[in-house]
């Protein structure tokens, strides 16, 4: 299998050997089915004329769809690795994240993601953005699919080298969610569900499969006073600085 | 492919396969970039998002 990053630029490239955590999973008994469909370049390559980046595309894999809802943005970069488990298509999978790229195709295709912290998973044979953030972690339908495979994952290079690592399945709990309270921040667009309709049938199917739970749509988390300091301010200064990124030359219209 | 530089003129000879729905924008700036990690306008980039050392 070739690691491309969905790109056709590495198309045909050789690997010498299995990254570590694939010899990993395979010394633990896990059949390797296939590699999934990702944001090309994990959506560090660029966006859509008008500045917004999508998700889950790559020129190798085309598009990705969620499976519980097809035109909903099945979220990145690593949008394959949910939605594989998310369709039934393999018991769990793999993906990587600098920054969300696990958690958030976990939420929107409704399976569970985990990024380890940076130093238990080994970085090898993975194409990374950044070192100092990049991540492989496990996904999957269910809780203790997920801590089975981070336990096959486990390979700790840097500060976590050397330290006890537990097996991570001793910490699953039976009913550990009955009763919590959910949070949900009103300012997310995300969750806003009069701009972004779809995703009312998506909010109440999430009550469908935890009927135990309040839904998030139910209890909502605001921040009494703003604060410069708050991190929807650190945001806000985020994207405006990336709108000050140079503009591109829109390469189709380079001659030759 | 060696080199950033090799990717972005790879996606400008494919750009019917590469380019139709997104550009490569963030490739561009980062090859503009020092890629310099002591860079100070990187430094100040990484504080801004809050990020460690």
């Amino acid at each position: 299998m070739q690691t491309t990053a969905g790109s056709l630029a590495l198309l045909g490239s050789r690997i010498p050997a299995d990254a570590p955590i694939v010899a990993n999973m395979r010394a633990a008994g896990a059949v390797i089915l296939g590699k999934a469909n990702l944001s090309e370049w994990a959506n560090f390559r660029g966006s859509r004329p008008d500045g917004i980046f999508i998700n889950g595309w790559s020129a190798r894999g085309g598009f990705t769809r969620d499976p519980y809802v097809l035109d909903f943005d099945p979220c990145g970069s690593s949008s394959g690795s949910a939605v594989a488990p998310a369709a039934n298509l393999c018991a769990v999978a793999v993906g990587t994240e600098t920054d969300g790229s696990i958690v958030c195709p976990a939420g929107n295709n409704l399976v569970v993601g985990l990024k380890p912290s940076l130093g238990l998973v080994s970085q090898q044979g993975i194409i990374r953005i950044a070192h100092s953030q990049d991540t492989a972690g496990p996904m999957a339908r269910a809780v203790t699919d997920t801590a089975v495979l981070l336990n096959s994952l486990v390979s700790p290079f840097g500060p976590v080298a050397g330290q006890p690592i537990p097996d991570y399945t001793t910490f699953l709990q039976q009913g550990a969610l009955n009763g919590a309270r959910i949070g949900s921040t009103v300012a997310s667009s995300y969750r806003n569900t009069s701009r972004c309709p779809k995703l009312t049938p998506w909010l109440s199917m999430q009550s469908e499969l935890w009927p135990h739970l309040e839904p998030p749509s139910l209890i909502r988390w605001t921040p009494a006073t703003p604060s410069p300091s708050s991190t929807t301010s650190s945001w806000s200064s985020f994207t405006s600085s990336r709108g000050t990124l140079p503009p591109t030359s829109r390469a189709c219209a380079t001659p030759g | 492919m060696k080199t950033l530089a090799d990717l972005i003129a790879f996606n400008i000879q494919n750009c019917d396969a590469e380019m139709t729905y997104i550009d490569q924008s963030v490739f561009e700036a980062a090859e503009a970039t020092s890629g310099d990690l002591s860079d100070p306008v990187y430094l100040a980039a990484r504080q801004l998002l809050g990020a460690g050392p």
